[in-house]
C-alpha cells in the first residue's frame, strides 16, 4: 500500500521528480548559492562596474571607462596612502614575526606555566580592533600616557606619538605588534612540535648549539608556516582601517591615511562612489599580487 | 696505523664522556638560571602585555582629579564607580551591549546553521559541479570586505534593511570559510556509521542530525568562536549601516562617542572597560578553545 503511493509520488514530471529525489541537496544548497550570489559576487562585480563610471550621489551617471583609474592614480594622497599602509604592514609583519618566533621559542620547551604564558600573549588578538584603539590612545597621550611615563625611567624624553608625521606609523605597528603577537606565535609553537626530535639530537651529536640548530633546523623547517603567517598578517595589514580612523583621522597632514581610510573618507564623506569603488579594485590587485609575489619568493605552492 | 686509529677513537669517546659528565655537574645551577632568565624574559613580556588593559580598568576606577596626576597613580585611591555612572549616562551602554550580544549571537547561528548543512552536502552528496561549485565558493574567500562595501551598502538600503539587526548581520551571515572547515571536518568522519543508519532506515535529515552533526560538534564550537571574534572585530560596516545610537554595537558606539564630544578619559575608560573585561573573562574560562580553534581556522584558511 506505501510502495504504491510512494510509485503515484514518484510519478509525474520529470523536473518534480528530480527536485523530489534532490530535496535534501537542494533545500542544503540552495539559500547559500542564493545568498552567495546576492551578498558576494553581485557586490564584487558590481564594485568593478562602479569603478568605471562618474557617479553622482550613489547612481552611476555616465560611463568614462577608465577616467576614475587614471584620476586616483595621479592622485598624490592615494600614493601617500599606499605608502603609509605598506610601511605599516611591513612594520609590523617584521615585527611579530620576529618576537612571535622569539616567543614560540622560549614557550616550545618544557616549562611550569607555559600554557598560562601562551594564554597571556594570546589574549589581546581577541579584543575588538576599535576598542584596542582607544585603550592606545590613552596609553599613547603624549602628556599623561603611560608609555612615555615608563620610558621616561630610561631619560627618553616625552614622545608625540600620534601627534607627530614621524611617530604616528611606528605608533600604529606598536599597537599591532602588542595585538598579534600571540597570533604568529601561537602558530609557530605548532610548527615547531612538527620538527622532529631526531634532527635536533643528530645536529648535537655533531657539535651544534642552539644557535647553529635555530639557524639550520629551525627556522628552514618552519618555512611553511611561516608562509602562511606572512600571507594572513599581510592580507589584514593591507586593510588597515580602524587604527587611523578612531586615532588620528589621517591626520597629523595626512601623515597616517592608509588605502582603505581613503576608500571610507571618498565613499562616505565624499560621496564619490566611482572612486571609491576604484581605491577598492586597486586594493584588491594590490593585495592580489603581494600574495602571489610572496608564494613565489618562499617558492611553496601548497600552504596546506 | 689501524691501532693507532683505533686508539684515537677510543680516545675521543673518552673525552665525550668526560665533557658530559662535567656538564653534568654544570647543571644544576646552570638550569637554574637558565630558568631564571626564561621567567624574567616572560614575566617582563607579559607585563608588557597586560599594562595596558590594567590602565584602563585602573583609570576607569579613579576619581577625575587622580586620573591627570604626575606622576601617575598605579592604584586608584580612592577607588570610585562613578566613571562607569557617567558612562551609563553619556552612552545607552545597556542598549549597545545588547546589540553587541544580538548581532554575534544572530551571526554564530547563520553560519553554523547553513554552513553545516553545505558542509554536510560538500562533503557526502553527489552530484554533477559539486566540485566546481564548491570551488566557486571557496574561492570567494579571495573577496575581501571592503571590495563589497559600497555595493553592499547600496543592497541594503534597497532592502529597507538600513539600520536593523538583519542589515548588520547579513553581509556576514554565511561565510566561505565557515563551508570549507565544516566540509573538510564531515569528509574526515566515518562513513560506516552513516551507512548503517540509512541500512537501518533513517533519513537522510536524521543522519545529519543525529548523527553527523553530533559527531562534529569541535568543529563546530570552533567555527562559532571564529564566528564570535570576527563579529566583535567587524568595525567598518556596522558604523557605515547603523544610524541611531540605539542600534550601534558597543565598540562602533565607543568610537563614534569620542568623535562627536569632547573626551573625558574617566568615562571613555570606563566604556573600554565594560568592553574588554567580559573578553577577558569569556576568555579566562574558554582560552584553550580560543587559541585551538582559532588557529585551527586560521590554518586551514
Amino acid at each position: 500500500m506505501i510502495r504504491k503511493v510512494l510509485q503515484i509520488r514518484e510519478a509525474g514530471f520529470p523536473f518534480v521528480r528530480w527536485l523530489k529525489r534532490n530535496s535534501f541537496t537542494i533545500i542544503t544548497l540552495a539559500p547559500i548559492i542564493v545568498y552567495f550570489l546576492i551578498y558576494v559576487y553581485l557586490p564584487a562585480l558590481y564594485s568593478v562596474y562602479l569603478s568605471l563610471f562618474k557617479t553622482r550621489l550613489i547612481t552611476p551617471v555616465n560611463f568614462i571607462g577608465f577616467q576614475n583609474y587614471l584620476n586616483v592614480l595621479k592622485d598624490s594622497f592615494f600614493w601617500q596612502a599606499v605608502w603609509h599602509t605598506f610601511y605599516f604592514t611591513a612594520g609590523s609583519l617584521i615585527g611579530s614575526l620576529i618576537f612571535g618566533l622569539g616567543l614560540a621559542l622560549i614557550l616550545e620547551k618544557k616549562l611550569p606555566g607555559k600554557i598560562f604564558f601562551r594564554s597571556i600573549f594570546f589574549m589581546p588578538y581577541i579584543f575588538p580592533s576599535a576598542v584596542v584603539a582607544i585603550l592606545w590612545y590613552w596609553i599613547l597621550d603624549p602628556v599623561y600616557g603611560l608609555v612615555n611615563y615608563l620610558l621616561s625611567f630610561f631619560g627618553i624624553n616625552a614622545i608625540p606619538w600620534l601627534t607627530d608625521s614621524d611617530w604616528v606609523i611606528p605608533a600604529f605597528i606598536l599597537i599591532a605588534i602588542w595585538r598579534r603577537i600571540g597570533f604568529a606565535m601561537v602558530l609557530f609553537l605548532a610548527g615547531l612540535q612538527t620538527i622532529p626530535e631526531e634532527l635536533y639530537e643528530a645536529a648535537v651529536v655533531d657539535g651544534a648549539n642552539w644557535w647553529d640548530k635555530l639557524i639550520h633546523i629551525s627556522i628552514p623547517l618552519l618555512k611553511p608556516i611561516t608562509l602562511f603567517i606572512v600571507t594572513v598578517s599581510t592580507i589584514w595589514n593591507l586593510q588597515l582601517f580602524v587604527l587611523p580612523f578612531v586615532l588620528t583621522k589621517g591626520g597629523p597632514s595626512n601623515a597616517s591615511t592608509s588605502v582603505v581610510f581613503l576608500l571610507y573618507q571618498k565613499a562616505f564623506a565624499q560621496y564619490n562612489m566611482g572612486q571609491a569603488s576604484t581605491i577598492a579594485v586597486l586594493l584588491f590587485i594590490i593585495i592580489f599580487l603581494t600574495s602571489l609575489l610572496m608564494m613565489k619568493y618562499f617558492k611553496i605552492e601548497n600552504i596546506y | 696505523m689501524k691501532r693507532s686509529r683505533k686508539n684515537n677513537k677510543s680516545l675521543e669517546i673518552l673525552n665525550e664522556t668526560n665533557e658530559t659528565q662535567v656538564r653534568h655537574t654544570k647543571k644544576p645551577l646552570f638550569f637554574f638560571f637558565k630558568y631564571c632568565f626564561t621567567y624574567i624574559i616572560l614575566i617582563f613580556l607579559s607585563f608588557l602585555i597586560l599594562v595596558p588593559v590594567y590602565w584602563v580598568v585602573a583609570t576607569s576606577l579613579k576619581i577625575v582629579s587622580n586620573i591627570l596626576l604626575w606622576p601617575p597613580q598605579w592604584l586608584p585611591n580612592p577607588m570610585s564607580l562613578n566613571n562607569y555612572k557617567a558612562a551609563f549616562k553619556l552612552l545607552p551602554i545597556a542598549r549597545m551591549a545588547l546589540n553587541s550580544v544580538i548581532i554575534a549571537v544572530g551571526g554564530i547561528v547563520t553560519n553554523v546553521v547553513f554552513c553545516s548543512l553545505a558542509g554536510y552536502t560538500f562533503a557526502r552528496k553527489r552530484f554533477p559541479g559539486r566540485d566546481t561549485l564548491f570551488a566557486l565558493i571557496i574561492s570567494t574567500m579571495m573577496i575581501p570586505m571592503y571590495i563589497r562595501l559600497i555595493p553592499l551598502y547600496l543592497i541594503t538600503s534597497k532592502f529597507g534593511m538600513q539600520n536593523t539587526y538583519q542589515g548588520i548581520i547579513l553581509p556576514s551571515a554565511v561565510t566561505a570559510f565557515g563551508i570549507f572547515l565544516m566540509r573538510q571536518y564531515i569528509i574526515t568522519l566515518p562513513l560506516e556509521v552513516e551507512d548503517a543508519a540509512r541500512v537501518d532506515g533513517c533519513s537522510e535529515w536524521g543522519i545529519l542530525f543525529r548523527i553527523v552533526l553530533p559527531e562534529s560538534r569541535p568543529a563546530l564550537a570552533s567555527l562559532a568562536l571564529f564566528t564570535l571574534v570576527a563579529s566583535m572585530e567587524d568595525f567598518l560596516w556596522p558604523m557605515i549601516v547603523t544610524s541611531t545610537r540605539k542600534m550601534q554595537p558597543l565598540p562602533v558606539g565607543i568610537t563614534l562617542f569620542i568623535d562627536k564630544e569632547v573626551y573625558d578619559w574617566g568615562p571613555l575608560m570606563a566604556m573600554t572597560a565594560i568592553v574588554i573585561v567580559p573578553v577577558i573573562i569569556l576568555y579566562a574560562f574558554l582560552q584553550s578553545q580560543f587559541v585551538a580553534g582559532l588557529t585551527a581556522g586560521a590554518v586551514k584558511g
